[in-house]
């Protein structure tokens, strides 16, 4: 009897326990899924402050063009690379190219700071658009009267260590009184000027001479690595590197290359 | 020999009187090799292409490869208006890029100009001072350097036409100390002279600022409130490790012996690296000491427990130190140190091979490549594809030293016209060509002179024509001392494809024709009676003891391994691949005389 009343008893707190373990899990299930719908937006959302507008586009913008960034630098200076070699996944864009064998190549992209600087433009334009729409609007939640013109185009300029976007745009906003903001520009630490200068000088004795000789750049620049891979169709992929900050840029060239065998003399007929 | 060989050959043979082994390789005349594959190139014919259907500019490609909304003209680039190269000026930038088509250059927004770079003047190269350093670049690219330093006035001198001039003539302007006095305290910057001067200029009217040139903030004769510490850091452009006083500004090179206690000669002037600490060459030293020198093999570093290599010892003061730059750790530096008995230094370069033995160095699949140590980490780098440059070391002597500094560079391999030379002068001419001559081997072309004489080599190591039936001379070849690489493996490629990579045609020179006479009896077995040793067998021996696992076919195969990626051979792992050496002949009877 003793041992039954010990056994029912026993088989209540076992339902009991089941049923805190469904509700445990049931809470863990709706945590995780409140982290994961929740967490990345507040990541992402730029906290607005209504005294420092700029602060909210930075935080609005940086992530947008820090990505942009890093795309371009890792598929030549493009975002959508039309001439490529694709290496380990990546579509690399070349920068200098020849079809035909024994030659020099030719430079694709004589202007690829500019390139670059227009293509991050272009990446950005709608999420900059987007930006500005969020802060016009957290101003006018907060019963301000909202003027936002835009004078210009966005500007991107690689310049040394950094990459500075600028945005054309004037707000004015008042309540008590009337503030014009009109200096909005997102700066990013970033050494892909200083790369893509390098990489011009590579592309330039690629274009001249054939073959660059990655081991001296490296021994004179301490804080430089180059990576140099050669494919079998005569393709070169260089990696360049810079070991404090770990930005990397990488492009195609293909330059002087060598047939299997004898290769193929171009005939031509006028 | 295996089974369905031998099986084979037996029923051929016990029909047949006349048996002809030719290698499967190729046929016989080394014309055919270097001609045939010539003429069906001439086939295609090429066309300048505004643009490929790839997405390249002004390429030189057959038609299919052109991209028809965009212009083409069955002609070299070189000769059009449209994709004519030249020089591409940025008139914004100042830059000038060679090797750019028009079009190319035109639709990115530059002006295009035929001259050589050094005849067009807005891309004249001078000597550019920019904060402190200098560039050598073009005066436009100066213009827009100043501007993106902030400075206002360029600073341009067009008469230094060489860089490294340019460089050596860069006088970075010397720094001390600006002291800025407001009444209250004493602050320090180090700071230029110029720099000093727009502090100034920018302080308070109560503030007095004041340029001690070669001084340190933390001179006790400036009063100010910086003060020595034990803390280091590294300064972008420099190798060496500096203290750092309360003020955050540099100080001199960090040496334990001026710190605790405090040298204060050492704390109020600036010490260039010559008169402060001295490293040891092997960095014992170096974790009292930051007079690191890039280019003897170290470099000032933020200290990384887990690298006892680049840092054996923790610094005493600070979170920096020197590192060691040469190569002492992964497969590579070992290698180094079990063939040279030390470790690779810093900037040291030399050769290696993808083989994993050295007697795979030049068979299918490898690949010559030259490593370096750069910055503590061995770097390797690889030559052209298909072995077509390879790669040569050399040492430069070092002085109490056995081993040298080692170099290594590429160099094109010089394979391409070996099988031509039929002399040993010629052959092993190794300013010409990479090339090796050996005896007792036939090509081709070269087997027999014009009247099908056999060639045999003389006493001055030429080709001459076997005087008679009892010369017992040999003959001999001219064969590549590194055997190319060939595309060999792809048979579903297109016929492009198949002229560009070439194996066929270059294989079939080392492939040959055995004629062998039987003699059958009416009643018993065949018997050999000429050219015995294609089939194994002596003059006389009967036709069913016959092998094609025999010296003649082992010896042919050598040659055809010698050419390049053809014949039998393990591969640059030491695999063997799929044939083997009797599946390289092909028997094919016929009558005598025919």
């Amino acid at each position: 009897m003793y041992s039954n009343e010990k056994r029912g008893e026993s088989k209540i707190k076992n339902k009991g326990q089941v049923t805190i373990f469904i509700i445990i899990a049931i809470l863990i299930v709706g945590l995780a899924v409140l982290i994961y719908f929740v967490i990345p937006k507040a990541e992402t959302t730029a906290v607005f402050d209504e005294k420092n507008p700029y602060a909210f586009i930075q935080a609005c913008l940086e992530d947008k063009i820090k990505d942009t960034v890093e795309i371009i630098s890792l598929q030549g200076g493009s975002i959508a690379p039309e001439h490529y070699f694709t290496y380990n996944n990546t579509n690399i864009e070349y920068l200098c190219y020849t079809s035909e064998y024994y030659i020099t190549c030719s430079i694709q992209r004589p202007f690829l700071i500019e390139h670059i600087e227009s293509e991050i433009e272009n990446e950005i334009k709608e999420d900059v658009i987007s930006c500005f729409n969020a802060l016009e609007e957290s101003y006018k939640e907060k019963n301000y009267n909202v003027e936002m013109e835009q004078l210009g185009r966005t500007t991107v300029e690689l310049l040394p260590k950094r990459v500075v976007t600028s945005f054309n745009y004037v707000l004015t906003v008042s309540k008590a009184q009337t503030d014009r903001y009109d200096s909005f520009s997102v700066i990013l630490n970033n050494n892909l000027y200083e790369l893509v200068s390098i990489s011009n000088d590579m592309i330039d004795w690629e274009a001249t001479h054939g073959d660059f000789d990655t081991l001296y750049y490296m021994t004179l620049f301490s804080n430089i690595k180059i990576e140099k891979y050669k494919q079998l169709d005569g393709t070169t992929i260089y990696i360049l590197i810079n070991r404090d900050t770990g930005n990397k840029f990488q492009f195609a060239s293909r330059s002087v290359a060598w047939p299997p065998g004898y290769g193929e003399v171009p005939v031509f007929y006028e | 020999m295996n089974r369905k060989t031998k099986k084979r050959l037996q029923e051929r043979i016990n029909f047949k009187l006349i048996l002809i082994c030719v290698f499967l390789l190729g046929i016989l005349f080394l014309y055919w090799g270097f001609v045939g594959a010539q003429s069906d190139a001439q086939s295609t014919v090429y066309y300048c292409a505004e643009r490929t259907k790839s997405g390249a500019w002004c390429q030189n490609v057959p038609l299919e490869e052109i991209d028809t909304n965009y212009t083409s003209i069955p002609t070299s680039c070189e000769v059009t208006d449209y994709c004519k190269l030249g020089v591409c000026v940025n008139a914004m930038e100042g830059s000038c890029r060679p090797n750019v088509h028009k079009r190319v250059c035109e639709a990115d927004g530059g002006i295009w100009d035929q001259r050589p770079r050094d005849d067009i003047p807005r891309c004249q190269l001078g000597c550019c001072y920019v904060g402190g350093s200098a560039a050598f670049v073009t005066q436009t690219k100066c213009t827009s350097l100043s501007a993106l330093y902030g400075v206002e006035i360029e600073n341009f001198n067009s008469n230094i036409r060489d860089p490294i001039q340019c460089i050596a003539s860069a006088f970075p302007e010397e720094k001390g100390a600006c002291v800025s006095d407001d009444g209250f305290l004493r602050n320090c910057k180090i700071l230029t002279s110029s720099e000093c001067q727009t502090v100034s200029a920018n302080s308070p009217e109560n503030t007095n600022v004041e340029f001690y040139k070669g001084t340190l903030c933390t001179a006790a004769h400036l009063e100010t409130i910086c003060g020595p510490t034990e803390k280091t850091k590294i300064v972008e452009g420099r190798d060496e490790v500096f203290f750092i006083d309360s003020c955050g500004n540099i100080a001199n090179i960090y040496d334990t012996a001026k710190i605790n206690p405090v040298v204060h000669e050492y704390w109020d002037y600036m010490i260039g690296r010559a008169d402060s600490c001295a490293l040891e060459p092997d960095l014992s030293n170096a974790n009292v000491c930051g007079s690191c020198d890039f280019f003897e093999g170290s470099i000032g570093k933020k200290y990384e427990r887990n690298n006892p290599q680049m840092f054996p010892n923790p610094p005493e003061y600070g979170e920096y130190m020197c590192a060691d730059l040469s190569c002492k750790s992964g497969k590579f530096a070992e290698e180094f140190k079990i063939s040279f008995g030390r470790w690779a230094e810093q900037g040291e370069r030399w050769c290696s091979n993808t083989a994993t033995n050295s007697e795979y160095e030049n068979n299918p699949g490898s690949e010559y490549f030259r490593l370096a140590c750069i910055y503590g980490e061995v770097l390797s780098e690889s030559g052209d594809p298909f072995r077509q440059t390879i790669c040569l070391e050399s040492e430069i002597e070092i002085e109490g030293q056995d081993e040298g500094f080692k170099t290594a560079e590429f160099r094109a391999n010089q394979w391409q016209d070996c099988v031509l030379q039929d002399n040993k002068e010629d052959c092993e001419n190794t300013q010409k060509r990479d090339c090796g001559w050996v005896v007792g081997q036939t090509l081709g072309l070269l087997h027999y002179d014009e009247d099908e004489n056999p060639l045999v080599v003389n006493e001055e190591g030429e080709l001459v024509p076997r005087e008679n039936e009892d010369d017992e001379r040999k003959g001999a070849v001219c064969v590549p001392k590194y055997p190319i690489g060939l595309w060999f493996w792809d048979t579903n490629k297109t016929q492009q494809h198949q002229e560009q990579k070439g194996a066929g045609d270059i294989c079939m020179v080392a492939s040959e024709v055995c004629r062998v006479k039987v003699e059958k009896a009416l009643l018993g077995s065949a018997k050999c009676i000429e050219n015995c040793h294609c089939l194994g067998l002596e003059a006389g021996d009967v036709i069913e003891e016959s092998t094609l696992n025999n010296e003649w076919v082992s010896t042919r195969n050598q040659l055809c391994v010698s050419i390049g990626d053809c014949g039998v051979i393990e591969n640059y792992i030491g695999k063997q691949g799929y044939w083997e050496e009797e599946d390289l002949v092909e028997l094919i009877e016929g009558k005598w005389g025919e």
